[in-house]
């Protein structure tokens, strides 16, 4: 009677070492998988096509002569050389209020909009430019990077 | 006696025989919520080409694009002069795209929305090309509208923000 007892016993210990292990290979499956699903960004065509679409607009900053007045792509680049602007105001700061007004006006951020927030970063051959970030940062994100000539990548990340 | 232990043994198996199939179907839920939350993503991500391909098939049309009149080849980079020639003989090229609608918006710099014609372009900034049947905004895009702008000391490229938007 005893050794069956014992057996029994064992049995259910056996049983619960396949459920603790079990459980915990789930655990650090979800956990990976909830990770990396954070720290991916979705590509997006919509981003692709704001990227290119910023990077043409033009500026009111013209350097040395009007009427040459630089788009953001090459107004990126005479921010990074310090130029200033013809009026006095620096490539920099015109790069930056350009920046802030095209994002604000193309992605409304807020509770009861589709974007919740967003994430701009700019490096010059690997040198942060410019970086700011408004609004929640969610698990839902759309986003796309471009690399483009003089060094400049630019990140540019909605989240939803 | 042999009986009761027959008896617990049966009970023994039937509990490991529910706990084990309760285990593999919440697996297999866990791992189709998964599957099936890729493939939301992927239609998702398939509609947003589509309306892309859509977009950029008329923005880049030669009706449209700006060629290489604005320094270099652009991609969606429409030709706002041109599309004041369009919404002046929109009549003649009404079906030609087949959508319900055709329109193109100013995004940045904000102002105040006022639809263009030949008498106040280019202060303004909504481009009703086309329209048939009401406003539909099924697909859109942005896009760099360009123009040649006049000064005192010469003429220059300028670029601005917009969406084209497609009812279809």
């Amino acid at each position: 009677m005893k050794k069956i007892k014992n057996k029994a016993q064992s049995e259910m210990v056996g049983f619960a070492l396949i459920i603790v292990v079990v459980s915990v290979i789930l655990l650090i499956f979800l956990s990976i998988s909830f990770k990396k699903s954070n720290d991916d960004i979705t590509k997006s065509f919509e981003v692709d096509a704001f990227i290119q679409s910023s990077l043409s607009y033009t500026t009111d900053c013209a350097i040395q002569y009007t009427p040459n007045y630089y788009n953001i792509q090459r107004l990126i680049l005479a921010c990074n050389q310090n130029q200033p602007c013809i009026d006095g105001r620096q490539a920099c700061e015109v790069l930056n209020e350009s920046l802030h007004g095209i994002i604000e006006s193309s992605w409304k951020i807020g509770e009861n909009e589709p974007t919740k927030g967003y994430y701009l970063n700019i490096t010059v051959e690997g040198q942060e430019l410019i970086g700011f970030q408004e609004g929640n940062i969610t698990r839902i994100n759309k986003g796309s990077s471009q690399i483009l000539d003089g060094g400049i990548d630019v990140i540019f990340v909605a989240y939803n | 006696m042999v009986n009761k232990i027959g008896q617990m043994k049966i009970q023994q198996m039937a509990f490991m025989l529910i706990a084990i199939t309760l285990f593999f179907v919440l697996v297999g839920l866990f791992v189709i919520s998964i599957f099936f939350s890729g493939l939301k993503k992927e239609v998702a991500i398939s509609q947003e080409k589509d309306a892309l391909n859509l977009v950029s098939k008329i923005a880049n049309s030669p009706e449209f694009s700006c060629g290489a009149a604005y320094g270099g080849q652009k991609v969606n980079c429409i030709d706002l002069d041109k599309i004041m020639g369009l919404i002046k003989n929109n009549e003649t090229y009404g079906n030609f795209w087949k959508v319900k609608s055709l329109e193109i918006r100013k995004i940045y710099p904000v102002e105040e929305e006022i639809i263009c014609n030949s008498q106040n372009y280019p202060e303004c900034n909504y481009f009703k090309i086309y329209s048939k049947g009401g406003i539909s905004e099924d697909q859109s895009s942005f896009a760099t509208l360009c123009r040649k702008e006049f000064e005192i000391n010469g003429i220059y490229n300028k670029c601005e923000i917009g969406k084209i938007l497609i009812g279809s």
